[in-house]
């Protein structure tokens, strides 16, 4: 198709948005809700997600070594705790350290236990707590992890919460779906919507488009006119969410702070730019997409003539 | 030349549109199709334009079987046809100039040549001065000779008219038939769907008679004539 041409069909499609007026406004509205919801669905997801995966990353696990270990086989094991990719990584705590880490966090109480505390350095009651602490790159890696410490020969025994990392591991999951299901549903609506309105728009051209048809029109040059119609709703209608989000956001963030500060004290929340940077091509791409199906399924009936 | 072999279109429910047609049109012809309504002359048309593909056998255009044609291809095949409707199907926010360059711009036709077509067409069907006209403001004589000078300004070596004087009266219909032998005074090939008796006996041109989808008599002469 020739450049001018092009321009052509990108002004016929323009005009038809100033033409068909109100039938656009009642379409970039509807529209315009459906992203919003959109929008406000993406923030919970990412959240969420954000949230999950910092509690993820942060699901450690400890294995006791046995009474009796050498320096040298600890230098073995952490060779092969270094090698393994499931593990984000890990930390040696030698018997001392064990020792040194209990009385730092019970020095300072009361008398006794001071004193309590001086007379057992001498023996160190944590001569068999030296251990591995290891955090696996995700909660869902323990089992294999623990698995291969189970069947290690230095390893003592192993701690760790299965039941939590399965319940992460579901919960990023469920999140995660249920998340884009929501998008993927709102999608077809706007598909819907847009493909309403070019329908109309259409129907009131429907002579033109037969004419153009009769005198050797491709499909290609019928329908692109329709087609910069539907993209043009589309991102329209994207125009008002994402100006929400970006300045609302913020303000919603503090609401809820202030509100639920208990709860949120627990996780970081994430900024407004971290959550434009996915947002803004999502619903950019969105309302593009949608504006092309939209308008294709709409004139594909007008072309059969 | 336009060849038909054994062409037959049967429409959902039995009701036949042609019944194993057999037709040669040799370029330059003018020819009149006339029958009863019902009787296949616009499914004969329709055929000609790829509008409707037959059940059986071939419709072949200068040499290409058209029923064997791809979608993508009858844009191309269009341009080489100029089709005039009864109802005019001029765009009533163009002026008589802009639905006439309407054909070229679809066609993507550049605007040097559209300035020097459009008029030249106009000139043809009488129309120069109405140029500037919106198609509530002529006559339905005028409003098809807009729709003929559209049909031609491409210069297409094929005409289908399909009753174009049809919603016009005896003097206007004489009128376009002038324009068209004009048409065909210049090579192109007209072929013209209609029942007006009058305009058939008048022009004496070759007629091909259908009934219930089957060529009843294909001869020169007038409408009754066999």
């Amino acid at each position: 198709m020739k450049i001018t041409t092009m321009c052509r069909c990108v002004g016929d499609g323009v005009k038809n948005v100033v033409k068909n007026g109100l039938m656009s406004l009642a379409s970039v509205g509807t529209i315009s809700a459906c992203l919003i919801i959109l929008g406000i669905v993406y923030c919970l997801v990412m959240n969420l997600r954000s949230f999950t995966g910092d509690l993820d990353k942060n699901v450690g696990m400890v294995a006791f070594l046995k009474s009796g270990i050498t320096e040298e086989e600890v230098n073995q094991l952490t060779i092969q705790l270094s090698q393994r990719k499931d593990i984000e990584s890990f930390h040696y705590v030698s018997a001392d350290e064990a020792w040194a880490d209990f009385k730092q966090e019970m020095l300072g109480g009361d008398e006794i236990t001071d004193e309590l505390m001086e007379e057992l350095n001498a023996d160190n009651p944590l001569a068999n707590a030296s251990n591995f602490e290891i955090y696996p790159v995700s909660a869902g890696d323990q089992d294999g992890i623990a698995d291969f410490l189970k069947a290690s020969p230095l390893v003592r025994k192993v701690n760790y919460s299965a039941n939590a990392a399965q319940t992460l591991d579901t919960m990023t999951k469920l999140v995660t779906y249920v998340g884009f299901g929501l998008i993927l549903f709102l999608i077809c609506i706007a598909i819907l919507l847009i493909s309403n309105t070019i329908r109309i728009s259409v129907y009131t051209r429907r002579t033109e488009i037969s004419i153009m048809k009769y005198i050797g029109a491709t499909d290609s040059f019928v329908r692109l006119p329709f087609v910069v119609e539907g993209v043009l709703i589309g991102v329209l209608g994207a125009v008002g969410p994402v100006a929400l989000v970006y300045f609302g956001y913020d303000a919603l963030v503090q609401l809820i702070m202030e509100k639920f500060s208990g709860i949120m004290s627990l996780f970081t929340v994430l900024s407004v730019d971290s959550i434009m940077m996915g947002l803004l091509p999502l619903l950019l791409g969105i309302s593009i997409v949608v504006g092309v199906f939209g308008s294709v399924i709409s004139i594909r009936k007008y072309l059969r003539a | 030349m336009i060849e038909l072999k054994n062409v037959t279109k049967i429409y959902d429910g039995n009701v036949v549109g042609v019944e194993n047609l057999n037709l040669t049109i040799e370029d330059g012809e003018f020819v009149f199709v006339v029958g009863e309504s019902g009787s296949g002359k616009s499914t004969f048309l329709k055929l000609l334009m790829r509008e409707l593909k037959p059940d059986e056998g071939q419709v072949i255009i200068d040499g290409k079987d058209i029923t064997k044609m791809r979608r993508s291809k009858i844009a191309a095949l269009r341009r080489s046809m100029g089709i005039v409707f009864q109802d005019y199907r001029l765009l009533p926010r163009r002026t008589v100039y802009d639905n006439v360059a309407f054909a070229l711009q679809v066609i993507e036709t550049p605007g040097k040549k559209i300035k020097k077509s459009v008029p030249a067409a106009l000139n043809l069907v009488g129309l120069v001065h109405k140029a500037k006209s919106y198609p509530n403001e002529i006559s339905g004589g005028e409003q098809q000779r807009t729709a003929i000078a559209r049909a031609i300004v491409n210069n297409p070596p094929l005409v289908i008219a399909d009753e174009p004087t049809g919603n016009l009266d005896p003097r206007n219909s004489q009128e376009i038939m002038e324009v068209l032998e004009a048409i065909n005074m210049r090579g192109t090939t007209v072929i013209i769907a209609t029942h007006d008796k009058a305009i058939v006996n008048a022009m004496q041109k070759r007629v091909i008679h259908m009934e219930n989808g089957i060529v009843v008599r294909d001869s020169g002469g007038g409408y009754d004539d066999l």
